[in-house]
């Protein structure tokens, strides 16, 4: 099962002939992502070889779907495109579109995102500036390292993409059903609510991990939704304790604004719904281990 | 929404005795990702804040400045966030030592912005130690020692001071052979240790000397 990706995916790439692209794709198919093309309008027809893997290369999103039954798009395009590139998986209905790319403005994402809700949200979109996501021994959609953990029942669900790599490789003896990075940007796709969700209804899950760090509210409206929908156990960890007001830390959106997006509010609320929440990584890890 | 705000603010805003309206301050956040279609250089700006955060800018590093003793270098934002805190944690152990600052290399990790990012926390005045603490992922533990190598050599060559101690923890992705690559270096300011709980405790405590 797991959410979002499992091994029948059929990815696309946008911008898989760039460098970081093509990098990128030779990872996710040595770890057996089922990649069935790219996109490039000034490339379409020919095709890139990958280490004797021969993989097309499509003019639109939509015609890769028509040529493959492709269900899944990972965005590499540079920010300056991003918005068209996200825009036209979102026309191609295209189930599943993660937006790795670093460094969109983020009217461009409050765009996008607001197409996708116009067009009846179809298309789920995970990011941007996110690592992407990975089910395990299925497949890997996205630039998080495919080795560095076993399949499992461990969900984890992370703004950080290091914090992410750091928790799995802590926990990669117990493994993992599926790990999302939803980025860190201001504004972002899919939520730690949504993935929450999925976990919860995913019968290969038994424990979630859910990593936040300071800014928004994101973690306080998560804890709202796991008190009224989650059955599942969740542990939490939250970055940024010692953060200064007024500052950004890394992450567009990582920002203590006056009182508001604290580290120790967003674990007050976690805690206050029953999640146990770890003061260093190395203590989540152990908190999710006390409970198989 | 034309020049990419993220902010527009007008704070206070007062109303007077005899009736008026007046803005006392006002404050605009233009989004640097749109920098690519903004004329942004026919806004001059005086860089404010602290020198070392101006010269961090100029080299393109992502730092902030704490007032703390342990210069903090990792990689990925969310991991040096969770480094600032774990510093902190074990700090209070250490008579109250704190991070010096945040900075974030990205994932890359390269010996030259290594050495940019050792440049800046080396020669901020507070710092007492510094922790590297970076997690290969995409990034091969192995590139980021032989990076945190040539950068501590191009700061000797530049006649750069580097004796104070450097706490690394190298993890996951090639990690073994990270640690193979200092410890054959076994550079004097260099000390190695594994864990990030390890890491920090000993930074702290060379930071509280």
């Amino acid at each position: 099962m797991a959410i979002f990706l499992n091994k029948d995916s059929k990815v696309l790439v946008q911008g898989m002939t760039g460098s970081e692209g093509t990098k990128h794709t030779r990872r996710m198919l040595a770890s057996g992502t089922n990649i069935v093309g790219g996109v490039n309008p000034r490339k379409a027809g020919q095709s890139v070889d990958f280490d004797g893997t021969e993989v097309p290369v499509f003019g639109s999103v939509a015609d890769g779907m028509a040529a493959t039954g492709a269900d899944v798009t990972v965005i590499f395009v540079p920010p300056k495109f991003s918005k068209d590139a996200v825009v036209e998986a979102i026309d191609a209905e295209i189930g599943l579109a993660v937006v790795i790319t670093e460094g969109i403005p983020v009217h461009d994402t409050a765009a996008f995102w607001a197409y996708a809700g116009s067009k009846g949200n179809k298309t789920r979109i995970v990011g941007p500036n996110c690592p992407g996501l990975i089910t395990p021994g299925q497949s890997n959609a996205g630039i998080i390292p495919a080795d560095i953990a076993k399949p499992g029942r461990i969900g984890l669900v992370s703004k950080s993409g290091t914090l992410t790599y750091q928790m799995m490789y802590e926990l990669r003896d117990i493994g993992f059903s599926s790990a999302v990075g939803i980025g860190g940007d201001p504004i972002i796709g899919t939520t730690h609510i949504d993935a929450l969700a999925a976990f919860e209804a995913d019968p290969d899950t038994d424990v979630i991990v859910m990593i936040g760090e300071i800014g928004g509210d994101a973690e306080e409206r998560a804890a709202d939704f796991i008190k009224a929908n989650v059955t599942k156990p969740v542990v939490g960890y939250v970055a940024g304790f010692t953060a200064p007001e007024g500052k950004t830390m890394g992450h567009a959106g990582a920002i203590v604004s006056g009182s508001s997006g604290t580290a120790a509010a967003k674990k007050e609320a976690l805690e206050a719904v029953g999640v146990k929440v770890g003061k260093t990584p190395s203590e989540t890890a152990q908190l999710v281990r006390d409970l198989f | 929404m034309g020049k990419d705000a993220t902010l527009a603010e007008v704070n206070p805003l007062i109303l007077t005795k005899d009736g008026r309206v007046v803005a006392l301050d006002g404050k605009v956040t233009l989004d640097e990702n749109a920098e690519f279609r903004q004329d942004l250089e026919s806004l001059t700006f005086a860089e404010e804040g602290d020198p070392l955060e101006v010269a961090a800018k100029a080299k393109g590093l992502n730092y902030v400045k704490l007032d703390g003793e342990v210069g903090i270098i990792g990689n990925g934002a969310g991991l040096v966030m969770s480094t600032l805190d774990v510093v902190a944690y074990a700090g209070e152990n250490h008579g109250g030592v704190k991070p010096a600052n945040f900075l974030d290399i990205g994932g890359g990790a390269s010996a030259e912005v290594m050495a940019n990012g050792l440049e800046i926390i080396l020669g901020d005045p507070a710092v007492k130690s510094v922790f590297v603490n970076v997690f290969g992922g995409i990034t091969a533990c192995d590139a980021v020692a032989n990076g945190i190598v040539q950068a501590l050599e191009l700061l000797e060559q530049r006649g750069d001071d580097v004796s104070k101690p450097l706490v690394v923890r190298l993890d996951g992705n090639n990690a073994e052979l990270g640690r193979q690559i200092l410890d054959e270096r076994a550079h004097p300011a260099v000390r190695r240790v594994d864990t990030m709980d390890g890491a920090a405790a000993q930074a702290a405590e060379l930071a509280a000397k």
